[in-house]
């Protein structure tokens, strides 16, 4: 896997058919084509802007997310697509992924993608129970994504990843064990594992704490399932190269590791990250508010919604990214970044405090098994 | 009587907490037009942060105003606030000892409490002229009828020409001000006898080191006077004398009958006690004013720094709370748990959370508190006495003959739909009624005999909590009693914390011991290891809990590469850990002292 100091890009679609029960992210209900008609010129507007600000960089990875981006008309993503190859420098081998969701594929919509060059496609299942995704709130069945899997293969993508997702109220092990069989053996390139999250503000966690409707996945068994998975995955020969993600040999993708390899990219669309030539910012959240900026030529960013960290943050931020690395990070790496020995900024003893929990691999330090499980614990302590 | 006096009023207003005293003195001081109302205040008289927020007065405020009256004639009113909490009774009546009258205000919404009934009480036995009014009458649900009569029944006194107001509207505040001319009698005293005056108050200055409030019955006091406090013996040279009105005027002399400020380079406030006497050293008064009685603590904490604060700071703070406040003592002590800290002794348990949060608030220090205690009195086998008042210095239990505990005469007022719940919660807590006496068709006043330990633990909160805030209370110390009272521990990982350690009565222990293991559950965070969590009394444990090992703890999904928001999640779990406090391996978040303490209405 190389890693190069080429930018990636982050596109936002924030619409879906529906939210989802667990939903904390940034998107909104949408069933109107002239709105995400209207919301891609928005975009290719901001292209645009955005170019002027950041000219003659390459960009090797584009990830469409959402949302669901699938949500927009085939022809209006190939123009966004285009837009960006017009504007940017795009470099010939460059990962371009779409996130989908399966009750939205259609045979022209995977045309158009291909067509406009996109190459990988990420297809949200979650799970293979109806009963689960019933439960999701998700606006697909199980054969809806069985579908959507054979369909994109069928139309050409070599490059499938599917998330899932663990830690359920209501989910058994024979379930969680069913899904992860079904999805080896439709065979996907790259596989995302997601334990459940309950979140604020969202009806799962009024559901769980406070109507008390359902109860939380006891630790023991999410921990479980995830230890069933990865076990499952390296057996049918999958690389586990990311605390979340694992990938068959060489399809690792290659804009999730930008985030975790201190490399830059730059968000698109409202309420996208960017960290790029060492700003870190974030486009405002509101729709409105951003088409106004959109249309007044202007790039979507708040004066409030510009970070400004101490160098001493910066390190914390390269640690505890370098970390969801399961091959963790090169100390030489950081000490080149930052001009700084690793071990004056980080004492020694850190090491034998969180024995266990992370180790010393090469020039490498990088979680234990153990560690991985625990993770925030120890990256709390870098930050 | 000379005729200046003819022209001075000294009064206090005495009321419930809540029933609006410090409104009526706002307006007051706004009609004798001292302030304007642009400059006005809410609530002139509190001006510490804490007492507005808490609406309750816990410094004296003494004003200086000027009234004129239908009659003609200027008057010089001086308002001698009071502090309006149960801990705070002596200063009170130290205050009321100043004045000839007290206006007396009752919410005609609420009618007569039980510190309404206190504050009374400690009037009458000033002998001051009692004058009630009733306050909140702009209010739907005002009964001025029912509440005069109440008054009447229960207190005693003519309430038939009660003014009505509403302090907060301005209503009926000019009757009010000349009722005061009418019916609150002049001083009294002899400007060239021997002087005698009263310290009822004092702050500490630091430009002019103590400021005495003080009340002159006998007298003459002026600039270069040798002054001598009779009760400590001390002299001191007087540099300054004036009145408050409201900021400080200094003025050529204070004679009998007036209110005023006395400066003598005194350094701490402990040197000037409340209801000491003052007197001039070469012509001293032959016997010093009534009353006068060192303040007791009554409850005792320890307070330690928190993690990362510096002892010398907590210490520094001690210090200058100190100097202001003769109630409040501490001494250096240590714990094996918490190392370095102080052992504060209090009026009560309010007492202790001021001190507290002004650490907190004023300083800006982290600390941390112990399981507050009263003093015991352990008597030995070899017959000798011991007072504890901290659970680590109870002696071996075979040195021990037997213990008393402190023992408080509660008097509790209650709408009668709630005697039942107030007698289960007293009986809960160890308390005898002694009698229950209607005030009225509705209204209820239960006399407990009941130990102090229990009033300080939560009681407060409980009668509070069952009565809907209409309880009320108001305790005194009667005496000490033998008791069966038992040391109760708390092991972490088997180790014992002796910062939770609590004397507590033996039928309560296994009930206590309980609770405080299922709160520490709550609060411990998961560990590496499982922490037992242990109540012990001696070698016997009594209560068992387990924090279970942690398994997970990962945030899996980082959406559209938003670190910031990552990392603040990571700075809060780090912050988080700051606060912990580590005893041996086990971390315990700092709440957790607190928290232990705490009435559990589920209970």
């Amino acid at each position: 896997m190389t890693i190069t100091s080429n930018i990636g890009l982050y596109v936002h679609v924030p619409f879906c058919i529906r939210k989802c029960r667990y939903c904390s992210f940034l998107s909104f209900p949408c069933n109107e084509e002239k709105l995400l008609t209207e919301y891609s010129n928005a975009l290719i507007r901001e292209i645009r802007t955005r170019y002027e600000e950041w000219p003659y960089r390459i960009i090797d990875s584009i990830y469409i997310g959402g949302g669901t981006p699938s949500l927009m008309p085939g022809n209006d993503m190939a123009k966004v697509v285009n837009e960006i190859k017009e504007n940017f420098v795009v470099s010939d081998d460059c990962e371009i992924t779409i996130e989908a969701n399966p009750a939205t594929l259609t045979d022209e919509k995977l045309r158009a993608y291909l067509d406009c060059g996109i190459n990988r496609i990420s297809i949200g299942v979650q799970a293979f129970d109806n009963t689960i995704l019933h439960f999701l709130g998700r606006a697909h069945d199980k054969n809806d994504a069985i579908n959507a899997i054979r369909m994109s293969k069928k139309a050409g993508f070599d490059n499938v990843n599917i998330d899932l997702m663990f830690g359920i109220p209501g989910q058994t092990m024979k379930m969680w064990r069913d899904s992860l069989r079904q999805s080896l053996f439709l065979r996907p390139e790259h596989i995302s594992l997601y334990s459940l999250q309950i979140e604020e503000g969202t009806p799962f966690y009024d559901m769980i704490y406070v109507d008390k409707m359902v109860s939380e996945t006891p630790e023991n068994m999410d921990r479980a399932m995830y230890n069933e998975a990865l076990m499952m995955m390296d057996d049918a020969g999958y690389h586990h190269y990311e605390i979340s993600n694992a990938a068959l040999p060489g399809f690792e993708s290659r804009h999730n590791m930008k985030y975790w390899s201190y490399q830059d990219y730059l968000g698109l669309g409202p309420g996208a990250s960017s960290f790029i030539g060492g700003h870190r910012f974030k486009n405002c959240e509101k729709v409105s508010e951003y088409l106004k900026y959109i249309k007044a030529g202007m790039p979507p960013v708040k004066p409030e919604n510009v970070e400004e960290y101490s160098v001493r943050e910066e390190m914390g931020i390269y640690v505890f990214t370098g970390l969801r690395k399961t091959e963790g990070f090169n100390i030489n790496d950081f000490e080149k970044t930052f001009m700084k020995d690793f071990f004056d900024v980080y004492d020694y003893s850190i090491l034998e405090k969180f024995k266990g929990f992370i180790e010393m691999d090469g020039m490498n330090l990088k979680l234990t098994r153990k560690g991985l499980d625990v993770s925030n614990k120890v990256m709390a302590e870098f930050v | 009587m000379s005729d200046y006096r003819k022209y001075i009023r000294n009064f206090s207003i005495i009321a419930h907490i809540d029933h609006g005293k410090s409104t009526l003195a706002d307006r007051i001081i706004e009609k004798t037009g001292l302030v304007s109302k642009r400059d006005m205040r809410e609530q002139f008289l509190d001006n510490m942060d804490l007492e507005r927020e808490r609406g309750i007065t816990i410094k004296l405020q003494t004003t200086r105003l000027v009234f004129r009256s239908k009659d003609g004639n200027e008057y010089i009113f001086n308002l001698i606030d009071t502090p309006g909490h149960v801990d705070f009774t002596y200063e009170v009546s130290r205050s009321l000892a100043a004045c000839e009258g007290a206006v007396l205000v009752v919410d005609a919404t609420q009618g007569v409490e039980a510190q309404t009934l206190a504050n009374v009480y400690l009037a009458m036995d000033e002998d001051l002229e009692i004058m009630p009014v009733l306050n909140k009458i702009d209010l739907p649900s005002a009964r001025p009828g029912e509440v005069r009569e109440e008054i009447e029944d229960v207190i005693g006194v003519d309430a038939s020409e009660a003014p009505l107001v509403s302090a907060k509207e301005g209503i009926g505040i000019e009757e009010l001000l000349e009722q005061i001319v009418e019916k609150i009698p002049a001083p009294e005293g002899e400007e060239n006898a021997k002087l005698k005056a009263l310290i009822f108050d004092s702050y500490y200055d630091n430009y002019k080191g103590v400021v005495i409030y003080t009340r002159i019955f006998d007298g003459t006091v002026k600039e270069g006077d040798i002054i001598r406090l009779m009760n400590t013996g001390k002299k001191y040279e007087v540099t300054e004398v004036g009145t408050y009105s409201p900021g400080p005027v200094e003025c050529k002399s204070l004679r009998a009958g007036e209110v005023g400020y006395i400066c003598a380079s005194i350094k701490q406030v402990a040197d000037a006690r409340v209801g000491d006497t003052i007197t001039l050293a070469d012509n001293p008064t032959e016997e010093p004013l009534p009353g006068y009685k060192k303040v007791q603590s009554m409850v005792y904490c320890g307070i330690y720094p928190a993690e990362g604060e510096k002892y010398e700071n907590v210490k520094d703070a001690l210090e200058k709370l100190q100097v202001n406040d003769a109630a409040f003592r501490f001494e250096p002590e240590t714990s094996t748990a918490l190392g370095y800290g102080f052992r504060c002794g209090f009026l009560g348990l309010l007492h202790m959370e001021i001190i507290v949060e002004r650490l907190e608030r004023e300083f800006d220090l982290g600390v941390i508190t112990t399981s507050p205690s009263v003093i015991y009195k352990v008597v030995k086998t070899d017959g000798t006495v011991e007072m504890v008042q901290n659970p680590s210095n109870l002696p071996d239990p075979m040195e021990i003959d037997h213990i008393e505990e402190p023992m408080v005469k509660a008097d509790i007022m209650v709408p009668k739909e709630y005697v039942g719940s107030i007698m289960e919660i007293c009986q809960d807590r160890r308390g005898k009624m002694l009698h229950m006496e209607y005030i009225t068709e509705s209204r209820v006043n239960l006399h407990y005999d009941m130990p102090l330990n229990e009033v300080i633990y939560d009681f407060f909160d409980a009668l509070k909590s069952k009565t809907r805030g209409y309880g009320s209370l108001d305790y005194e110390f009667s005496r000490y009693e033998p008791s069966k009272v038992v040391k109760l521990d708390i092991l972490l990982n088997k180790d014992m914390v002796d910062a939770f350690s609590m004397i507590v009565h033996e039928s309560k222990a296994y009930a206590r011991g309980r609770f405080v293991c299922e709160k520490l559950k709550e609060i411990i965070p998961m560990h590496q290891f499982e922490v037992p969590i242990q109540a012990s009394i001696g070698q016997k444990i009594i209560a068992r809990e387990t924090v279970r090992a942690y398994r997970k703890d990962v945030i899996a999904k980082c959406y559209g590469g938003d670190i910031s928001r990552k990392k603040k999640l990571l700075e809060k779990q780090k912050e988080g850990k700051k606060r912990m406090r580590q005893f041996g391996t086990v971390e315990v978040p700092q709440e957790a002292f607190t928290a232990v303490l705490k009435y559990d209405d589920n209970k």
